[in-house]
């Protein structure tokens, strides 16, 4: 093994089929868009080249940011309200629950479920005279408290995150749950001997050991939403009136309704910048978490 | 035996070659059909004549991909048409939408096949309009639409009310529903363009439908009282609670179920509508009658203009191999669907069709041909009109309008300079 990784040759000649698929797959369309981005282009016709002022229009355009800060809030509801809740059950299952396979399935279920699929059954639960929601409020008495949720810009956003949180907090689960399950059991043993208990166990313990896992959720949490697309595609298509705009969805709608793929090819860039970005920024934190 | 193994290649190959030049005496050729009904009786229709042509023409195969709508609209066929890989015949909307695909050359002009056809004789007048460009006809008429409004009779019975004529007489029929708690009239609002369907006819009734396309085309102005004024009517029926609670956030599809189920008593739609109104899965068959949208006092449309027209049509791609198989096909196929939909209350018809058995037609979709056979105008739903980030700019004003962001005559003021912009 020690000699196979020492020939130099042997790994280039073996990554070379790999390195060639995902140069093709991924950073050839990547190139092609940063090429577009500099464009005055309807898809069609003969493009003009016009250098950086789609970017100009871009960091100037107020939908824009305000679709940034959306998915930035998406992001901070994924870190903070989402991967807690995953740990909480995580920390739960593997302290041994009865029943922990069946719970940790159900759980799971969610993120096996298509999105769209996700997003038609709460459009039901949102929906304004006969859904879920509205119904149980009144039949709580709670009349004030029935919205017109996914049709007021006060609650469209929100009630857009609350199924995007949910559905994934199976998954984040699943990986803290194997991961902490992965920590040798002598250490464990070693821990209980020493007398900590299960509080002491999961702070002191297995929350250390699985902080890797934990740096790879938060950077999943948060690409994951600055790419979300589907669900509020679905449950709102940005709407009303903006209030629940994404990224995704506005460079989808500035190529597919105002057919300006220079403009969206742009925003395309951006957001895949912000991804590497925000991903080293995580990264530089934990890396500073792991030394002290 | 050297020369004896060469013979046998050589035998081998004049079998192979032989074979090969037969085949090509009868050729076989696969005509791609691009359309977007996937499901239910449109597809069967779609099926239906493919078999037909199939039987017809030994050597043709059809191979037929059905696509949704939107995502057909949107993204589908604007990237096939950018690199013309769309099928040989396929379906498209006239108009503003498919002017890009005609600039990019990427349609066959058909002026040559309809004089050959002798079509101009069998089609409808005023069905050409939309799929003409530069003079250049590109696109078979299917079928026609017009916006009508669908009243369920035996609602307006139970609560006393009058179908409306007027605009005075609308705005008393929605407040008496409200009154009784009745939704009055259907809206899905997250679909912008069910919000449009409702203003752009209440401009036909203010402006007039001459006025009204001549603006769309740039050659006059929307900034003017009358837009203002279809938008300030759009907003009295928002402001009266006309539409269904939380409309923003209910889709087309979604919201006009309450319709189809007997709760809602007006619908303003297109003619398509009617299949659902006398379809027996709904509760509503048989009470439903039409009636153009109200007048409105000063308009200058009267309640013999229309939003509507032919925009749905057969187009063939410019880069097909086989242009008059393909016309062949596409012209069957145009005739079939024309015919069919019309008796299943889809769509009214493009062509004449003299030996139609009106029985078979969904008595909704006759009223609704009756009631427009004395039409004096009409005007495209302007989302099909018009192009680019001038529809963007539209669906977005009309929610605006709804959601109360947008004033009145800030639409006005703001459509037109987004028509000016997308020029």
């Amino acid at each position: 093994m020690e000699r196979a990784l020492r020939d130099k040759r042997a790994i280039c000649f073996f990554v070379i089929p790999a390195l060639v698929w995902f140069g093709l797959i991924a950073l050839v369309p990547v190139m092609q868009s940063a090429g577009y981005s500099l464009l005055d282009w309807d898809g069609l016709t003969t493009p003009t080249f016009i250098g950086p002022q789609n970017y100009v229009k871009l960091i100037t355009d107020e939908l824009f940011i305000k679709a940034i800060v959306n998915s930035f809030l998406l992001a901070a509801a994924s870190v903070f309200i989402q991967l807690p809740i995953s740990m909480l059950l995580a920390m739960i299952l593997v302290n041994g629950v009865k029943g922990e396979t069946l719970y940790r399935n159900l759980f799971f279920i969610p993120v096996i479920i298509s999105g769209s699929v996700i997003a038609n059954l709460w459009m039901k639960i949102y929906h304004p005279s006969y859904g879920l929601l509205n119904q149980m409020l009144g039949s709580l008495g709670l009349f004030d408290m029935q919205k017109e949720w996914l049709g007021d810009t006060a609650t469209a956003l929100g009630a857009c995150f609350v199924p995007m949180v949910w559905q994934y907090i199976g998954y984040h689960m699943l990986l803290f749950y194997s991961a902490a399950k992965s920590i040798g059991e002598d250490v464990i043993e070693a821990a209980r001997v020493d007398g900590a208990n299960r509080i002491q166990m999961v702070f002191r313990i297995i929350i250390p050991q699985i902080v890797p896992m934990i740096k790879a959720c938060v950077i999943f949490a948060i690409t994951g939403s600055l790419k979300s697309f589907d669900m509020i595609y679905i449950l709102t298509r940005g709407g009303p009136v903006h209030a629940s705009e994404v990224p995704s969805l506005l460079m989808f709608n500035k190529i597919f309704t105002t057919h300006e793929y220079g403009y969206a090819s742009a925003i395309a860039i951006l957001i895949i910048v912000e991804c590497l970005v925000l991903t080293l920024i995580v990264q530089k934190a934990f890396a500073s978490i792991q030394k002290d | 035996m050297k020369t004896n193994k060469f013979l046998a290649l050589l035998t081998a190959l004049v079998m192979i070659l032989s074979v090969a030049a037969f085949a090509q005496a009868d050729e076989q050729i696969t005509l791609h059909f691009w359309h977007i009904w996937p499901t239910d009786q449109m597809s069967e229709i779609v099926d239906e004549y493919i078999e037909i042509f199939e039987a017809e023409h030994p050597n043709i195969k059809i191979e037929a991909t059905a696509t949704q709508e939107v995502e057909y609209q949107n993204t589908k066929l604007r990237i096939a048409a950018s690199n013309k890989s769309q099928g040989d015949v396929f379906f498209c909307w006239g108009g503003g939408y498919a002017k890009d695909y005609v600039d990019a050359g990427a349609v066959l002009p058909l002026d040559e096949y309809f004089e050959k056809y002798g079509i101009h004789d069998q089609i409808l007048e005023g069905t050409l309009v939309n799929g003409t460009y530069d003079g250049k006809i590109y696109g078979l008429p299917l079928k026609q639409w017009a916006g009508v409004l669908f009243c369920n009779q035996e609602l307006f019975d139970l609560y006393g009310v009058k179908i409306p004529e007027t605009w005075e007489e609308m705005m008393t029929a929605v407040k008496t529903f409200r009154e009784n708690n009745v939704t009055p009239m259907i809206l899905g609002a997250k679909d912008a363009w069910h919000i449009g369907m409702i203003q752009n006819a209440l401009a036909v009734r203010t402006a007039g439908p001459d006025y009204v396309n001549k603006a769309l085309a740039g050659e006059a102005t929307l900034d003017t009282a009358e837009i203002v004024r279809s938008a300030e009517l759009l907003v009295e029926l928002n402001e009266a609670a006309a539409f269904p609670k939380g409309t923003l956030g209910l889709g087309s599809e979604e919201s006009q179920e309450e319709f189809m189920m007997g709760m809602v008593p007006m619908y303003f739609g297109g003619s398509w509508v009617s299949s659902g109104c006398d379809s027996p899965d709904n509760s509503i068959q048989g009470k439903i009658v039409v009636a153009p949208l109200p007048t409105v006092e000063g308009g200058l449309g009267d309640a013999t203009t229309y939003s509507g027209g032919v925009i749905d049509m057969m187009m063939v791609n410019a880069a097909t191999e086989h242009p008059d198989e393909a016309f062949e096909f596409a012209l069957g196929m145009t005739k079939h669907m024309s015919e069919e939909c019309y008796k299943i209350g889809d769509s009214l018809p493009a062509w004449k069709l003299p030996d139609i058995d009106e029985s078979e037609v969904s008595p909704t979709l006759i009223n609704v041909k009756n009631q427009i056979q004395n039409s004096t105008g009409y005007v495209l739903a302007w989302d099909t009109f018009l192009s680019g980030s001038a529809i963007d700019a539209h669906y977005q004003l009309l929610q605006g309008l709804i959601a109360g962001t947008v004033t009145p005559a800030q639409f006005a003021t703001e459509m037109q300079a987004a028509v000016e912009a997308a020029k």
